[in-house]
């Protein structure tokens, strides 16, 4: 029961997590732009639903109310939560409301993911562009049969079965090759070290700014 | 965790393989670790560029965010119905035990030589030596072991190796199906060997509660000190050794044919002592089937 709760509600709280979305607090319009970290999305999704499968979150859900809204409520608030607990660690200096003083006052903004992406500083954009890079020289140095998988399976979003149908081997032999081609680009990305691409320090300050950008106001 | 390990245990988590339990040891680091954060995010980041996702998130995270979180919500296995089901480990009564570890020792003093029945890991003089015991009274299992039979263990750890290296214990049988001795899935302790002398493992194994006739391959391993290992690494390392032949005397240790991604026993295979052994598995009759 609880997998089908999950199943139904999460592409829609995960679309909330990772684009974003507008609430008021401390009487201010406010707009978080979503979680750029892979973990702290994951995380964040995972609170959600835990604390909404929790006893009491389930004794206090009326029936009435429609779940959608209830669990995204939830999620905002995992949301507002962990940035109290970064705010400590990096406290905002200089102009711009980075602080969060009250919860969300207008729970129906949240029904609305914003942007379709978030906004990304030049760090993370430089970022992104060099793991596209790497995943493209990746995809170059495939055999022939394996780009011709990844062609059909994700650039044309073919199924298992007619990617199977289409290149004659079982469907079997797809999801095999499917998690060998995973497995083989995570390690070629790991052994080129990208994470290791900034220095330490610059690491450091991209962390803070990204906790800056986090939630600031749309005022 | 070395670097090579974090990174193993991030792409098997990724790829939805990492146990359980280790993945709540992942968690941990990466929240205290950058660095670790850092290739998690990279790898996933990589496998959304992958799979062209539109939606800034994949499907697979979802299914990760389900596994861990279900995980998590699974009620703990009854461990008396567990092992009545599985039969995988039994502590020896008072007198029984005493009546074993007699006969241990006496059997242990004894010359035993017999290619058929260890394949590799008899040599008192190595740092790890494995034997199995089975019946009651117990007896060396070289002409092999019945179904209806209890088997145990005898090991012993040279007393130049460090004392605190955990030893892991389990089996194969030609089906394929791996038994798990120490740890299970049940008592995720590995045992805790005392070097320098023969020594019973203080377990008992029932035969036909899930053995089947036929030839089991029984491992060995010291880990490292510090290390642990669960039943999910035990059946991953199964599935390799299934493919592989049965150790002989003068051949390559059975670790050797473990990858990183298998999570395997020790980081150096010039400090992993491993034993193989071979037992035959029989009918009343005698007959393996």
């Amino acid at each position: 029961m609880l997998s089908a709760v999950y199943r139904e509600y999460a592409p829609r709280i995960a679309g909330l997590l990772r684009h974003g979305f507008s609430f008021r607090s401390g009487g201010q319009p406010r707009r978080f732009v979503g979680y750029a970290s892979a973990f702290d999305f994951q995380d964040a999704l995972h609170d959600t639903f835990r604390r909404a499968f929790e006893p009491k979150a389930r004794i206090s859900y009326d029936g009435l109310r429609p779940y959608g809204p209830y669990i995204a409520t939830i999620a905002r608030n995992v949301v507002i939560a962990g940035f109290r607990a970064k705010e400590r660690l990096f406290p905002a200096v200089g102009a711009g409301p980075e602080s969060v003083s009250e919860t969300a006052e207008t729970p129906a903004h949240l029904a609305t993911p914003t942007a379709a992406a978030p906004p990304q500083n030049p760090e993370a954009a430089a970022h992104d562009a060099s793991v596209r890079r790497l995943v493209t020289e990746f995809l170059a140095q495939l055999s022939p049969e394996d780009q011709a998988l990844v062609r059909l399976r994700y650039s044309e979003g073919a199924g298992q079965q007619d990617v199977a149908a289409a290149l004659g081997v079982g469907r079997q032999v797809i999801r095999t090759r499917e998690k060998k081609i995973r497995r083989a680009l995570i390690r070629y990305l790991q052994a080129r070290g990208e994470t290791q691409w900034l220095p330490q320090d610059a690491t450091f300050l991209l962390a803070a700014a990204a906790t800056a950008q986090l939630i600031k106001g749309v005022a | 965790m070395n670097h090579r390990r974090k990174l193993a245990a991030i792409r098997r988590y990724v790829l939805g393989e990492l146990p359980q339990r280790r993945r709540r040891r992942l968690f941990e680091r990466m929240s205290a670790d950058a660095d670790t954060r850092a290739h998690f995010d990279v790898a996933v980041h990589g496998l959304r560029i992958l799979e062209g996702s539109d939606d800034g998130w994949c499907p697979f995270e979802l299914d990760l965010v389900h596994d861990r979180l279900l995980g998590e919500l699974q009620p703990r296995a009854n461990p008396l119905a567990t092992w009545l089901r599985r039969g995988r480990r039994a502590l020896w009564s008072g007198g029984a035990l005493a009546a074993g570890l007699a006969a241990l020792v006496f059997w242990v003093r004894t010359d035993h030589t017999s290619s058929q029945f260890t394949v590799r890991g008899d040599d008192a003089s190595g740092p790890l030596a494995l034997r199995a015991l089975c019946g009651d009274p117990l007896r060396p299992a070289e002409r092999g072991c019945e179904v209806a039979d209890t088997m145990s263990f005898a090991y012993r750890v040279a007393a130049a190796t460090d004392p605190d290296r955990p030893l892991v214990l389990f089996g194969l049988d030609g089906r394929g199906q791996v038994l798990y001795y120490a740890p299970t899935p049940d008592d995720p302790a590995a045992l805790r060997p005392e070097s320098g002398a023969w020594a019973p493992a203080q377990i008992t194994v029932a035969l036909e509660i899930n053995h089947r006739p036929g030839m089991l391959r029984v491992f060995g391993v010291l880990l490292e000190q510090g290390r642990m290992v669960d039943h999910d690494d035990i059946q991953r390392w199964a599935s390799v050794l299934a493919g592989e032949p049965s150790a002989t005397s003068s051949g390559p240790t059975w670790t050797t044919y473990l990858d990183e991604d298998s999570n395997p026993p020790c980081t150096s295979q010039r400090d992993c002592p491993a034993v193989e052994l071979g037992i035959e598995l029989h009918t009343t009759s005698g007959k393996p089937q």
